[in-house]
């Protein structure tokens, strides 16, 4: 599938775990808006281009994502939370149009996660 | 009342219900053969005789005296009840059979009596005579009384009662005795019981019986102080010196069963019996007969005779004398048994004899005189009547005198009417010639006729009478005989004196007996009580001495001057006592007491009467005993003495002092275990803590009373588990046991365990438990928890980084092999970094030399290598970024530098900078000139890793090429770990 220029949002800390995003963003022709390592240069990126969906580690490096989230939120951004927790319940009952991705991932369930959640 | 009919000996037939009629039916059918019964009547009373002597040698007692119609009648009766017709039969079963003869003996003495019969006769009694003997009698004197053939004692107790009554009120009285006499010993039984039917009671006076008589439940018993007065003993009148002294005799209804003789005995008897003032009383159907001269009427309607003066007219026929069975009775034999007929003839008879016979005499075989009738002046001389003489011939007038002796020897030895004819009698005024009869009688008397022959010559003055010289030898005989008369009378009179004695010292000898018997009985009932008495001692005895051989306490008993008493064997032990140290002070007694301070205790005990209490040990002190020194109090409360009792508590003292020491190392292993031990009333709510509990909860005591407070200091989200388990806990499912937070007043949290168990058995709900602290176990828990998803969470992220750089070495892979060496060599890089991690927990973090040793060390041969840098922890999130950016410059030095072939220096050195935070430099030579313009541009995977591992770190990276000098140096920031 093809993300056709979306802007996706990228938080995530790992430096192997983002590249690996960024490549698959760029494979699926999506533009990337990061990667953001903390919470702080999150908030940060934001106040800059609008993006049109986010992919967000659940933990960063100086704390959990939801404030990130919760912006996002308010900005009416779809969100695809990234995490190697094993309690997407928990989340899903905050956020529940958002969608969720386990790590290690895969290129296609990246883009089938992206391309729900921007639809809604 | 049936029982008490039979008990009167009246009863002639016992029969059950059914047998009633037909014993009626025979007896009437026996009665009613009229003619064989007159037949057999005449037989009875031809052999009266012969039963009256069978019955005397069975039973001892004579019957011929008494009536013979009584006698016979009875003895009809008897064989009208046996069904015996004849009365030869009859004769023979009475010989033969001691039941028959003892069952007719209690017939003839059938005497019905009754308390005060004849109740006006003895009111009479009461006025004429009881009030004023009562009266008359001083306190120091005696009033005695004969009651004969008293039965069953009624009439002794009526005069009893009487005499009694007479002096109540008075405070003190004569000695009052009733001699009341009887031959019929059961009914002396009876008298002595003292015990009559209550419908008797009716005789008894109204005003008496309250006082005289004890009402019981059917009977009646005469009071003591009345029974007193009586003393019942065998006796018959018939055969047994009388007793004496008496002031009266009450002898109703017996003289009417006597025959003419037998009376004519016992009224002298009586009249000696008496004192002069003496009364008698007898039956209504009774009177004193012929014996008026022994006798005055004093209230004849109530048969009260009082004694005339005078001793006996006569010699007293001494009772003993058995009378012969041969003699024939005097009075004719009368079957219909009236008595008084013969009244009339003794008045026309006496009449004749007075005034128109003869004058006669009446003399015995030695010349007494028995009887006189008519006018004997003129031929005796009788002096004053108490001097009087009674041998005729002594009184006989001169003339007479001489005429006598001859006359009445004749008549005597020849049996036969003898007359001295014109006898001279010579009297006071003159003479009288006559003829004197001497006519012999049946008996051996002889009568005395005495006719006169002549008119009466007046005569001269005759002051002496001549004796003639007549017969001198006659003379002398005469005298001889006189003087022999008086020395017979003499040692008659004595004789009769001696009698008298007797008598009176028989009646005492009877009285005493009488009152022995008493006594007899007094000291049975005594002695029985002595005996029960006995008995319980020994019981007591036997109890006492086992309890002190069976108790193991050691007790010594001391009297009140502190001497032993007795003592248990198990005081021994302190006391060395023997048998022997009864009666020693314990003072003096060695002991193994460490101090005698328990003297000090006796004798407080002594005075004051206060149980003692306290310990004592022994002197080698090895030993403790409980002293108890109490008093030892006599049953009104005084104090005799002082009981010690010493309890060996040695060993309970040790047990309670392991149980306290048991106690401290418990108290203390909860204290160190941090144990909290807890109770919980569940009916009532309430709770209650000890101080490990206290300390646990981080609260006091007086917050913590009720469940509820408790409650509230646990965790709120911990609460429901807690109460579930308790509800548990009460209804019996389960025992207790949760496991909990509480919120400490510092603000701590601790977590607790809980185990509890209802008390088996309690009526109320009670709950007892332990908590003990598990915090650092629960926060250990929580660790590892916490561990457990940081593990989780970083293998996942791992293969997240493999992952991730497999697809991005794959992108610029220049063969598949060099991909694979590629990516293995990260991945053994990563792994070798992440070993490190399973020796640290997150807190303490890792060493960076530690780090930096694992990625140089595929190559550590390849050159020589120096390290040079502080200690410095590393957090473990940075561990990854870095590993990789030094395998990354590790691997370009394997391929370009140091780590080649060729080898060479590697300097790694690191350091802290203020601003930079963590410096790490990387100086290696040689270096050559790479000719993969990636690593340069960075667009390599390697360097785009190293760009993105930096930003990860938040750090920054700077290469420096200079003369095949490599340096590469890394900064980031590092806030120490731990």
């Amino acid at each position: 599938m093809k993300l056709n220029g979306l802007k996706v949002f990228i938080a995530e800390d790992e430096a192997a775990i983002a590249m690996q995003l960024m490549d698959l963003v760029e494979d699926a022709q999506g533009d990337i808006l990061g990667p953001f390592t903390t919470v702080s240069k999150c908030m940060t990126g934001l106040n800059g281009d609008r993006p049109d969906v986010a992919v967000l580690d659940v933990r960063l490096a100086d704390g959990q994502v939801f404030p990130v989230a919760d912006r996002l939120v308010e900005m009416n951004v779809p969100i695809v939370f990234h995490s190697g927790h094993a309690n997407p319940g928990e989340i899903h009952d905050k956020y529940p149009l958002a969608g969720f991705l386990k790590k290690p991932l895969s290129y296609k369930t990246l883009t089938q996660t992206i391309e729900a959640a921007i639809n809604g | 009342m049936p029982v008490s009919a039979i008990g009167t000996g009246l009863v002639d037939f016992v029969r059950k219900p059914e047998e009633i009629v037909a014993t009626l039916c025979e007896y009437f059918e026996r009665r009613g053969s009229g003619d064989g019964w007159d037949k057999a009547a005449e037989m009875v009373a031809d052999h009266v005789d012969e039963m009256c002597s069978a019955l005397r040698e069975v039973i001892g007692h004579d019957f011929t005296g008494y009536k013979q119609s009584t006698v016979v009648r009875r003895i009809e009766r008897r064989m009208q009840v046996l069904g015996t017709k004849s009365a030869q039969e009859y004769l023979q079963r009475v010989k033969d059979d001691e039941d028959e003869c003892d069952a007719l003996f209690r017939d003839l003495l059938i005497n019905v009596t009754r308390f005060f019969r004849d109740p006006e006769m003895f009111d009479d009694l009461k006025e004429q005579v009881i009030k004023p003997l009562a009266t008359r009698t001083s306190t120091n004197g005696e009033i005695r009384i004969w009651v004969p053939g008293c039965s069953s004692g009624e009439e002794a107790y009526s005069i009893a009662i009487l005499l009694a009554d007479a002096f109540r009120g008075k405070a003190q009285r004569p000695l009052i005795q009733i001699l009341a006499t009887d031959i019929d010993e059961s009914m002396l039984a009876i008298a002595r019981e003292g015990r009559y039917p209550i419908a008797a009671l009716a005789d008894i006076p109204e005003d008496l019986r309250d006082n005289y008589t004890i009402g019981r439940d059917g009977f009646f018993e005469i009071s003591p102080k009345v029974r007193d007065l009586v003393r019942f003993s065998a006796h018959s009148l018939v055969k047994d010196p009388p007793f004496s002294k008496l002031d009266l005799i009450s002898c109703r209804n017996l003289l009417i069963y006597f025959g003419d003789k037998l009376q004519q005995q016992v009224f002298p008897i009586f009249h000696y019996a008496l004192k002069p003032d003496g009364h008698l009383f007898l039956g209504p159907s009774e009177s004193i007969g012929r014996h008026e001269n022994l006798f005055a009427v004093a209230k004849q309607k109530s048969r009260i005779f009082k004694r005339r003066e005078g001793g006996p007219v006569y010699p007293i026929e001494l009772p003993f004398t058995i009378q012969s069975p041969q003699k024939k009775p005097q009075a004719p034999r009368r079957f219909s048994g009236s008595a008084q007929t013969s009244l009339d003839d003794t008045l026309g008879y006496r009449r004749i004899i007075e005034h128109y016979a003869p004058a006669t005499l009446i003399i015995d075989a030695d010349g007494a005189i028995i009887n006189s009738n008519g006018r004997l002046a003129k031929y005796f001389e009788f002096p004053d009547a108490s001097k009087r003489s009674t041998s005729a011939a002594s009184l006989a007038r001169p003339g007479l005198r001489e005429a006598l002796p001859q006359l009445v020897r004749q008549a005597a030895q020849t049996g036969k009417r003898v007359v001295a004819r014109a006898v001279n009698v010579k009297a006071e005024f003159g003479s009288q010639t006559v003829d004197v009869i001497a006519d012999p009688l049946a008996d051996d008397n002889i009568l005395l006729v005495f006719k006169d022959i002549a008119p009466f010559e007046a005569g001269d003055d005759l002051e002496l009478a001549e004796m003639g010289p007549a017969d001198g030898e006659v003379e002398r005989l005469q005298e001889a005989l006189q003087l022999t008369r008086g020395r017979l009378r003499g040692t008659v009179e004595e004789l009769e004196t001696a009698n008298e004695e007797l008598k009176s010292s028989n009646e005492e000898m009877m009285s005493m007996n009488e009152e022995l018997q008493s006594t007899n009985e007094e000291l049975t009932t005594v002695n029985d009580e002595l005996k029960s008495k006995v008995d319980e001692l020994v019981i007591a005895n036997s109890d006492v001495r086992n309890f002190f051989e069976s108790t193991k306490l050691a007790v010594v008993v001391l009297d009140h001057n502190m001497m032993v008493r007795t003592f248990t064997d198990a005081a021994t032990d302190i006391f060395p006592l023997v048998r022997s140290d009864k009666g020693r002070a314990l003072a003096n007694v060695a002991n193994s007491l460490a101090d005698d301070s328990h003297l000090d205790d006796v004798r407080k005990v002594l005075l004051g009467g206060v149980a003692e209490s306290r310990t004592i040990m022994s002197k080698s002190g090895a030993r403790q005993w409980a002293l108890n020194v109490l008093p030892y109090r006599l049953p009104d409360g005084t104090i005799d003495g002082a009981t010690i009792v010493l309890n060996d508590i040695t060993d309970i003292l040790q047990t309670k002092r392991d149980l306290e020491v048991e106690r401290e190392r418990l108290k203390m292993a909860l204290r160190v275990a941090r144990i909290g031990v807890w109770e919980y009333h569940a009916d009532t709510g309430r709770t209650i803590l000890d101080e490990g509990e206290l300390e646990l909860f981080g609260v006091t005591r007086d917050e913590t009373s009720d469940i509820e407070n408790l409650m509230a200091l646990i965790h709120e989200d911990d609460r429901a588990a807690v109460e579930t388990s308790l509800r548990k806990a009460i209804s019996g499912e389960s025992d207790y046991q949760a496991s909990f937070r509480v919120n400490r007043p510092d603000g701590t949290v601790r977590h607790l365990r809980g185990l509890g168990r209802l008390l088996a058995g309690s009526a109320q709900k009670r709950m007892v438990g332990v908590s003990f602290d598990v915090t650092p176990e629960a926060k250990l828990a929580e660790q590892r928890e916490y561990m457990l998803s940081e593990m989780n969470h970083r293998v996942k992220n791992l293969f997240a980084v493999i992952s991730g750089f497999v697809v991005g070495a794959a992108r610029k892979a220049k063969s598949p092999s060099q991909l694979a060496t590629d990516i293995s060599e990260r991945i053994a890089a990563l792994g070798r970094a992440h070993s490190l991690t399973q020796s640290h927990t997150e807190m303490s973090g890792i060493g960076l030399a530690d780090v930096i040793n694992g990625a140089i060390e595929p190559y550590e041969d390849q050159a020589d290598i120096s390290l040079t840098g502080p200690d410095v922890t590393l957090h473990v999130d940075k561990l990854t970024p870095l590993a990789l950016i030094l395998h990354e410059w590790a691997t370009n030095s394997a391929k370009y530098g140091a780590f080649g072939a060729s080898g060479g220096d590697v300097e790694i050195s690191w350091g802290h900078s203020p601003s930079d935070g963590l410096v790490l430099t990387w100086r290696e030579k040689p270096r050559l000139p790479q000719d993969d313009g990636d690593i340069e541009a960075g667009t390599g995977f390697g360097s785009r890793l190293i760009k993105f591992s930096t930003m990860q770190l938040d750090g920054s990276v700077d290469i420096q090429k200079e003369d095949g000098l490599w340096t590469g140096r890394l900064a980031f920031p590092n806030e120490q770990a731990g």
